[in-house]
């Protein structure tokens, strides 16, 4: 019974990991701090045009306007935010050469330290896309702690995925371990990293970043949704270790409204229904 | 063609399909990856072109006249709609959805309306609904007389708080 369950789990893990990396990868949203986080007034409305498209996730027509109004002139007040977000924009939309070449430039031209950070970070975003992990791993190096924090959540989250990509887990436990935020960016860099712990057969270590990120106190549907899916992936991984009331008690945090509930209460029952076999011979 | 002939060809065909080379994500060449690169470029230049090309044209910059709206913080006041009339003809009613609110509070600026204005003295009056302070339902108007000369003329209708009063404001601006 514990084998098909054992099954059951690599298939879960298997599934909620490819939800993971499908979500970054459909999110290799340019992640750029607000505006407002920035402090910066908009001095040309079509630059605020374009960022009024990108906060809304419309990055094709962010990029559309963002290019029409570079060549008609009408974001010369923001000329290296323009830049930065043009950068942004390309890599989001899988145009990793154009996008290194912005920041390429953007490093020879200028000296201030927000915008090299920021130039810096998507460098090692672009190279990371690739699969380049060890030249991201080195313009991540490089970035020296002007970006602001949305980004740096980012950063850290980026920088773990590679070294996870690099087989360097213990690096990456490291790495999370010594940030105290609990912003999505992480949470999903500690869900990914507590997924491959477990496939690894580093349960202890593993079932500790899952349960971090299945006791995310949050109001926000998707790092609800996270919990979820961790608390699931735990679930199954303490049933696989023959831990049936630890797994109940994870797979009882799985909220009953979501997607996840069928297979939580599926989880749940296993234990009870072995124990009832047992019992009943 | 007989079954011999027909044999022949299919052979022929599996031969040269197990000549191609099996590409999978990992192994396809770099060039694929250029290729696919300079397609999508090409994708967004012509978009690019197409958006440039139907503003010039439906928009030309001697008569253009574009209405933008901003919000500054935006406490005070939840947006609902705007309502934007020129010389006393309504020319949108726009209904804002909550990503959209979401995107102006983040510092995005909306482009509300584009059209044509031949030039002259003309009036641009913005009535704007949502939910004030307390709850309470709200509405306000804000009006702008300006001259259009010719080229592009570009008006923001800001909503901003007043933090003394704790109330929303609404301003119009105009942009060279």
């Amino acid at each position: 019974m514990f084998r098909r369950t054992g099954f059951r789990t690599a298939s879960v893990i298997r599934s909620v990991t490819a939800w993971a990396f499908a979500w970054l990868v459909a999110c290799g949203c340019v992640g750029t701090a607000t505006a407002k986080e920035r402090g910066i007034e908009i001095q040309d409305l079509h630059y605020g045009e374009v960022l009024f498209h990108f906060y809304q996730h419309d990055e094709f027509t962010a990029l559309t306007h963002l290019l029409a109004a570079r060549q008609a002139g009408r974001v010369t007040h923001h000329a290296n935010d323009a830049e930065l977000l043009l950068g942004g924009l390309y890599l989001s939309y899988g145009q990793t050469e154009k996008a290194t070449r912005i920041f390429t430039r953007l490093l020879d031209e200028t000296s201030d330290p927000d915008v090299r950070d920021r130039a810096w970070f998507f460098i090692g975003k672009a190279r990371y896309q690739r699969g380049l992990y060890t030249r991201a791993d080195e313009a991540f190096s490089r970035v020296a702690g002007h970006l602001p924090a949305s980004l740096r959540a980012e950063l850290h989250m980026l920088q773990a995925q590679s070294l996870m990509a690099q087989s360097r887990f213990d690096e990456a436990v490291v790495l999370l371990e010594n940030e105290d935020s609990d912003r999505a960016w992480l949470a999903y860099a500690r869900f990914n990293l507590g997924v491959a712990l477990v496939r690894l057969d580093r349960q202890a270590e593993g079932m500790r970043q899952l349960d971090r990120v299945g006791r995310l106190k949050t109001d926000d549907p998707e790092l609800r949704a996270l919990r979820d899916k961790a608390n699931l992936a735990l679930g199954f991984a303490h049933l696989q270790a023959r831990e049936g009331e630890q797994a109940r008690a994870v797979l009882e945090r799985v909220s009953l409204n979501g997607p996840n509930a069928n297979k939580a209460l599926l989880g749940v029952g296993w234990p009870m229904y072995c124990r009832k076999i047992i019992a009943a011979h | 063609m007989n079954h011999l002939s027909q044999r022949a060809v299919l052979t022929v065909l599996l031969v040269m399909l197990a000549q191609l080379p099996a590409w999978s994500a990992d192994t396809r060449p770099a060039s694929f990856d250029g290729e696919v690169q300079d397609l999508k470029g090409a994708v967004l230049d012509l978009n690019r072109e197409l958006f440039m090309l139907e503003e010039e044209l439906l928009y030309p910059a001697n008569t253009q006249v574009a209405v933008f709206v901003s919000m500054d913080v935006g406490e005070f006041f939840a947006l609902d709609s705007v309502q934007l009339k020129l010389d006393g003809k309504p020319v949108t009613n726009y209904l804002y959805t909550e990503r959209e609110v979401a995107a102006l509070q983040r510092g995005g600026v909306q482009q509300l309306f584009t059209g044509n204005l031949k030039t002259g003295e003309h009036e641009l009056v913005a009535i704007f609904t949502g939910v004030g302070p307390h709850g309470r339902d709200y509405r306000r108007g804000a009006t702008l007389t300006f001259d259009k000369q010719i080229g592009t003329k570009f008006v923001e209708l800001k909503i901003s708080d007043k933090l003394s009063k704790r109330q929303p404001e609404f301003y119009v601006r105009e942009w060279e």
